[in-house]
């Protein structure tokens, strides 16, 4: 079975008699272990998409399974991780990292040994006291991983998690999400990111789902068969961005 | 003590400019690499001397290239890159002084405003802070040194 399932999704605001369909007849699965890029241009839907597989946001039509089973609210088998990092500034790292188990009642000795644990994975040891205005953008993200591995999802949602960084930073933070999401000592299986980076989506993906314009359309779903580890300055990378950079324009 | 300002770059930066060099074969030409990643040379250089100082990069004939303890680094875990950034600060001289003084005190913590006197008696105020600000943040992903936000404390890093 399909760790998620998407069929004939349709997102359409309306207001004043008047409505706007941003997602139009969207259907594609993830299998579990896959790590799935979304890229397309502004305004295609991408993360509006990514909300309402998190459980965020409702379709207008058609379904979305996990598991077998319609998401309709938030659940603890998938995680956010978000372009803006969205920290809670009067909390320390561990604080925001703890935040999911705390949310859910989790007793704070088992909430602090379970953050820190990821703390570990994502490098953040040794920045536990640290607040957010203390930290680099690149620190702050991985605060925002390791806060969404802490809840030990099976499926990761990332929304354009390197965008706000400099270009040296998402080089590193790009290449640790890789080797996080191989560690099987993680609950993580699959990851559906969101990315304008063309680059970035062959760069890391098993999968590449091309979105239109607006209303936003799958166009094209693109297996990204070359081997790993990948090097973008390999001449079959570079004909492989070329040809999504096709199907975008 | 004998002290200069480090170089204001995080260490997510040098790891990444690492990280593209080793897709170039573990050397590139610098200014080509700038036009590449679209950076100004402002930008980039102050990673590049980061990365000198940590002993990870360095630069001959106008090529940045990779040390074998650079190359090292890259192909360890996030634990086994914090210990070896633990053994190349500590041959930084401005790291030295600070462990020393550390050391010497016996809860092995001080004040950052000793701290930040001591540095403004051979730079200025905003270098000052800037270099504790450095230090703290290379410091502390190494697990060399901590810094207590609430008490406004440097102590070292003891913990396993």
């Amino acid at each position: 079975m399909a760790l998620l399932d998407i069929t004939g999704v349709y997102k359409t605001y309306t207001d004043n008699n008047r409505s706007i369909t941003v997602l139009e007849d969207i259907s594609f699965s993830v299998e579990p272990g896959e790590f799935v890029c979304l890229v397309g241009p502004s305004g295609s839907g991408k993360s509006t998409l990514l909300r309402m597989i998190a459980g965020l946001d409702q379709a207008t039509r058609g379904s979305i399974l996990y598991g077998g089973r319609p998401v309709t609210e938030a659940t603890d088998h998938i995680a956010v991780v978000f372009q803006s990092f969205a920290l809670l500034p009067w909390l320390t790292v561990s604080g925001n990292v703890e935040l999911g188990l705390e949310a859910r009642g989790v007793p704070k000795q088992e909430r602090q040994q379970r953050a820190n644990r990821f703390i570990d994975k994502v490098g953040l040891d040794g920045f536990e006291e640290a607040y957010p205005r203390e930290l680099s953008g690149g620190m702050k993200q991985r605060v925002g991983i390791a806060r969404a591995l802490t809840v030990e999802p099976e499926l990761l949602l990332m929304d354009e998690p390197f965008s706000a960084l400099d270009a040296l930073t998402a080089q590193n933070l790009r290449e640790e999400v890789l080797t996080l999401w191989r560690d099987e000592t993680l609950p993580v299986d699959s990851v559906v990111m969101v990315t304008h980076g063309i680059e970035e989506a062959v760069l890391m993906a098993d999968r590449i789902l091309v979105m239109s314009a607006r209303p936003g359309r799958i166009k094209a779903d693109v297996p990204v068969d070359l081997p790993r580890p990948r090097n973008p300055k390999d001449e079959a990378f570079s004909r492989f961005t070329d040809r999504i950079y096709s199907l975008v324009l | 003590m004998d002290i200069v300002p480090l170089p204001r770059a995080g260490i997510g930066t040098v790891i990444g400019l690492m990280e593209i060099l080793d897709d170039a074969g573990g050397k590139d030409d610098v200014f080509r690499l700038v036009k590449e990643l679209q950076m100004e040379l402002d930008d980039i250089l102050p990673v590049i001397e980061a990365g000198k100082l940590m002993g990870f990069l360095q630069v001959t004939d106008g090529d940045l290239v990779l040390t074998g303890v650079g190359r090292t680094l890259l192909r360890s875990d996030i634990n086994q890159r914090k210990d070896l950034l633990w053994d190349q600060l500590l041959k930084i001289k401005v790291f030295q002084e600070v462990v020393e003084i550390l050391k010497s005190r016996q809860r092995l913590s001080v004040r950052r405003d000793v701290f930040v006197d001591l540095f403004e008696e051979k730079m200025s105020d905003e270098d000052a802070a800037q270099l504790l600000k450095t230090m703290v943040d290379w410091g502390r992903y190494a697990e060399l040194i901590g810094y207590d936000p609430e008490e406004e404390v440097i102590y070292l890093d003891t913990e396993e």
